[in-house]
């Protein structure tokens, strides 16, 4: 029970309750979804429907065998944020089993294991997301191509198919679909730069728009419009002041400044810095993922220190690594040094550093004014008095 | 008198909170009459300095007439700490017993109960008004305001006249400052803005009176921006003042929760921190609320004892909210029957501000000095609290730049030292981070438990620390009389031994007795020679 009278209705109902700030960022992923749908196809509603619900029921699950009320929890909403997480996060069309095991690690493991909410070291969404990434690298690295590069594009029916079943009633399976486009296989961008540098070609070769990699430029544009509209929901997050800025600036400085570097050193090898932010997960980690405040630094400086270390891991494994894309490493080893970088960043406490220093020899004058006359009148013996006046 | 007196602040403080302010429910009314009780009951101690040794003495008796005025406590002789309380009205004591009153222990303490009575009998004093307080030495001023019961009104309850009985230095860079705190941060409150509307000349004398006493360079007023007219009082009676000696300045703030905290106001005015342990007299400041300086006003001027203040009685379920003059010791009941509150909505009243004050469910507790708003609110929803996301609001809004968060972590699993080491003492318990907080958990109250246990502990560690010296020391003294008796022992045997290697050469020391008296011949044969020759040496 609460003691404090702070209680006081009128008063308390005036900030955002942790439900609405889990629900407002739910909304925040709105723009950045609908854009991922538009450019690839049903599988996108179909994870996040999926995800969604896998996580609502891993949470009860649990819920249930920790005899916690389960309704009063769910209402926090973070159960729902995991799963929309994660089902943005994983491609489209994945066999149905696969997001089930991501999202269930993800509350059960991640998350209830460590106590719930508040409690989790780790995002669990990128721990779902890593467990599958190291899990089934072959169904997680492959996205679907653009809607605009398929030729058979599959409708709501057969999306649940290929989902459900991994094949439709035409026959085709995801394989197929994949191949027909445009011999077109690896998707992402940051994917097919990667294999086209080991291939040999330098980055003019590769990000040139010409007759041959036509369908790329078509492929990375519509990743850009992703980004673009993540990063729309981010500041409209900074904007309701549901996230602070230092984890997205300091982020994006430091994600600006490596690749910077690192261009400058060979911009045949190196990619160039808006291109890293605006291909693969970077929007959606920068505002959605590296925020998480549970798992994230909690002090001001900290979280500056956090997102530069994040932004500046993410292009080491993206350009050294053996991953295109790194965003869930990258927050899970922050992650894991968050309370290490809470520890030497605190801020100073009101009272360590004093301004007024005391005078040792010299004295002040001391202005002649009636008051002070009187003043120095005064000993400490009139006090010894006090009673007997 | 310079026009341009009045300024805007310019330094702030870290974070701070905007919560709905809920002023105007009292703020629009001007001070009203209040019908007393014929019963008042009066906490002996209502000082926030609490010290068993230096208690106060009652000095009334069961059945004892009393004037309006008349002291009912006294304070042992060169006790400087404590303050006297006072009877309300003319009348008895009917009783002298232990009460629950408004204490965040909920321990009973001793209460004075007085039926209103009519007096005839008893010769009053007539008031006379004392003009010539500038005459009077500092000590006498002191004595006055201690001996009026003045404490400090804000809400702290802080014994003015030791605040007082320092007076500034002058060997410090900083001017010698007395700070007037009508900043009023808290929501609801309305009492001090009221005071200044009606009395802004007497709290400007009371301000005067208190900087003859600690000799201070300057005078600062210090408001919130959200009383423009309290502020235009205080500015038409400083105009009013003919002659300045003194330095007399306002400083206008922008409305921010808690500006009104000491330490907040103290980084407003002069843009300096009080490092730990410091009080603001170390850095020539003393800070005084304008009650406080109103009761010195009453106290030096009038001759009056502080017997009542005004009070903030606000909230939804009062028919007439306002600010009244309440004498000490009238209980909520009264005020809840006098205000027409509907009992049936009515769970808890909250005294002081909602941030900061305390709630309380016993009706039958009295009003004392540090009850300066009354909130009468009916409950409407239950908040529930959820786990913490780590949002890290409650550091942003920090006054202090705690780590609340952090701390909560820690007095959950009752780790005590690394909240020692995150500087929880240094918290004020402003409840600003409990505001923020999004899953509403009651921080301050967590820190309160955990400053107690800390408290508890580390009285326990001197105790058995103590108690190790005293082994310690018995320890090392037995084994230092150990040691000399066998020195001595030791010394004894030596000297025994070698007393019977003497008895083996000389066995019945009959040698040795010879040999002395044969020296003893001796030299005074020669002793006799030298005499002689000195004789003959002079014929």
């Amino acid at each position: 029970m609460k003691n404090s009278p702070l209680i006081n209705s009128e008063i308390s109902t005036e900030t955002r309750s942790t439900n609405q700030l889990m629900i407002l960022v739910c909304a925040g992923l709105i723009p950045g979804a609908i854009t991922q749908f538009y450019f690839f196809g049903w599988g996108i509603l179909i994870n996040l429907i999926l995800c969604s619900s896998f996580a609502i029921s891993a949470e009860a699950l649990v819920l249930k065998i920790r005899s916690r009320s389960i309704l009063a929890t769910l209402k926090d909403n973070s159960a729902l944020l995991t799963g929309l997480l994660l089902g943005l996060a994983i491609p489209p069309l994945l066999p149905w089993w696969m997001s089930f095991i991501g999202v269930y690690f993800a509350i059960i493991f991640a998350k209830h294991l460590y106590g719930g909410l508040g409690y989790n070291p780790f995002n669990p969404a990128m721990i779902g997301y890593v467990l599958l990434l190291i899990s089934f690298p072959l169904a997680m690295t492959n996205w679907l191509p653009t809607q605009e590069l398929l030729i058979l594009k599959p409708n709501l029916i057969q999306s649940i198919e290929l989902t459900f079943l991994g094949v439709t009633n035409e026959l085709n399976n995801i394989a197929l679909i994949r191949t027909m486009a445009d011999g077109f296989t690896m998707a992402t961008p940051l994917d097919h730069i990667r294999t086209s540098l080991s291939q040999g070609f330098m980055l003019s070769e590769i990000l040139e728009p010409s007759e041959q990699n036509s369908s790329f430029s078509i492929n990375s544009l519509s990743w850009i419009w992703v980004n673009v509209a993540y990063l729309v929901g981010g500041i409209y997050l900074l904007f309701l002041k549901i996230i602070r800025w230092h984890i997205p600036v300091s982020i994006i400085a430091s994600m600006i400044i490596v690749s910077t570097i690192l261009s400058i050193i060979d911009d045949q090898i190196y990619l160039s810095a808006s291109d890293h932010l605006f291909y693969g997960a970077s929007m959606i980690g920068v505002f959605f993922i590296a925020t998480d405040p549970v798992s994230a630094s909690t002090t001001q400086k900290g979280r500056l220190i956090f997102g530069a270390l994040i932004g500046f891991t993410l292009i080491m494994i993206r350009t050294f690594g053996s991953y295109p894309d790194a965003f869930a490493f990258a927050v899970i080893l922050l992650n894991i040094a968050s309370p290490t970088i809470d520890h030497y960043f605190r801020p100073k406490v009101y009272g360590t550093k004093t301004t007024v220093k005391q005078i040792p020899e010299k004295q002040t004058p001391v202005k002649q004014i009636p008051i002070k006359q009187i003043q120095e009148n005064k000993s400490d013996d009139d006090f010894k008095g006090l009673n007997n006046e | 008198m310079p026009k341009n007196f009045t300024s805007t602040a310019t330094n702030k403080f870290h974070g701070g909170i905007h919560p709905p302010e809920n002023k105007l429910i009292s703020s629009s009314r001007a001070i009203s009459k209040f019908d007393s009780d014929k019963y008042f009951r009066i906490q002996i101690n209502q000082s926030s300095f609490q010290n068993i040794e230096q208690a106060v003495e009652i000095i009334v008796i069961k059945g004892q007439k009393v004037i309006q005025g008349e002291a009912l406590t006294t304070f042992q002789p060169l006790d400087r700490l404590n303050v006297p309380v006072h009877s309300p009205c003319d009348g008895v004591v009917s009783d002298i017993e232990l009460f629950d009153c408004a204490h965040n222990s909920s321990f009973p303490e001793m209460t004075i109960v007085i039926k209103a009575e009519i007096n005839v009998d008893q010769n009053r004093s007539v008031t006379k008004i004392e003009n010539q307080w500038k005459a009077k030495s500092q000590s006498s001023l002191i004595n006055k305001i201690r001996k009026a019961g003045i404490v400090g009104l804000g809400g702290a309850t802080f014994p003015t006249h030791i605040k007082q009985s320092s007076p500034l230095k002058t060997d410090i860079s900083t001017p010698s400052t007395l700070i007037i705190n009508a900043m009023e941060c808290e929501p609801y409150i309305t009492c001090d803005d009221r005071l200044l509307r009606g009395y802004a000349n007497q709290i400007i004398q009371g301000a005067l009176i208190v900087s003859k006493i600690v000799g201070c360079e300057r005078i600062v007023f210090a408001i919130e921006d959200n009383k423009p007219e309290a502020l235009f009082a205080v500015q038409e009676s400083i105009n009013l003042l003919a002659e300045n000696k003194i330095d007399l300045s306002i400083i206008v703030a922008p409305t921010k929760y808690p500006s009104g905290g000491e330490k907040q106001l103290i980084q407003i005015v002069t843009g300096h921190e009080l490092a730990k342990q410091q009080l603001p007299k170390d850095l020539n400041i003393l800070v005084q609320n304008v009650a406080t300086l109103f009761a010195v006003y009453q106290a030096i001027v009038l001759n009056s004892n502080l017997i009542g203040r005004l009070v903030t009685i606000t909230g939804n379920l009062v028919d007439a909210p306002g600010n009244y003059w309440i004498p000490f010791g009238t209980s909520f009941s009264h005020i809840i029957s006098q205000f027409n509150v509907p009992e049936k909505d009515l769970k808890f009243i909250i005294i002081g501000g909602p941030l900061m004050g305390q709630k309380i469910s016993n009706f039958d507790i009295s009003t004392s000095k540090k009850v300066n708003c009354l909130i009468f609110n009916k409950r409407v929803t239950n908040v529930e609290i959820k786990e913490c996301i780590r949002c890290g609001e409650c550091e942003a809004v920090c006054p202090i730049k705690l780590l609340p968060q952090q701390l909560y972590w820690f007095s959950k699993s009752e780790q005590w030292k690394p909240m020692e080491q995150l500087d929880l003492k240094a918290c004020i318990e402003c409840g600003a981070c409990d505001y923020v907080c999004p899953s509403h958990i009651p921080l301050v109250d967590y820190f309160r438990f955990a400053k107690s246990e800390i408290k508890h502990l580390s009285s326990k560690e001197k105790t058995s620390e103590l108690a190790k010296q005293r082994f310690d020391n018995r320890e090392s003294r037995l084994t230092r009389i150990k040691l000399e008796r066998k020195a001595r022992q030791k010394k004894n045997a030596l000297d025994r031994k070698q007393a019977s290697e003497n008895k083996s050469v000389d066995p019945d020391g009959k040698k040795t007795a010879i040999l002395e008296a044969l020296n003893r011949v001796k030299n005074k044969q020669n002793n006799t020679n030298k005499i002689n020759t000195g004789i003959t040496g002079e014929e």
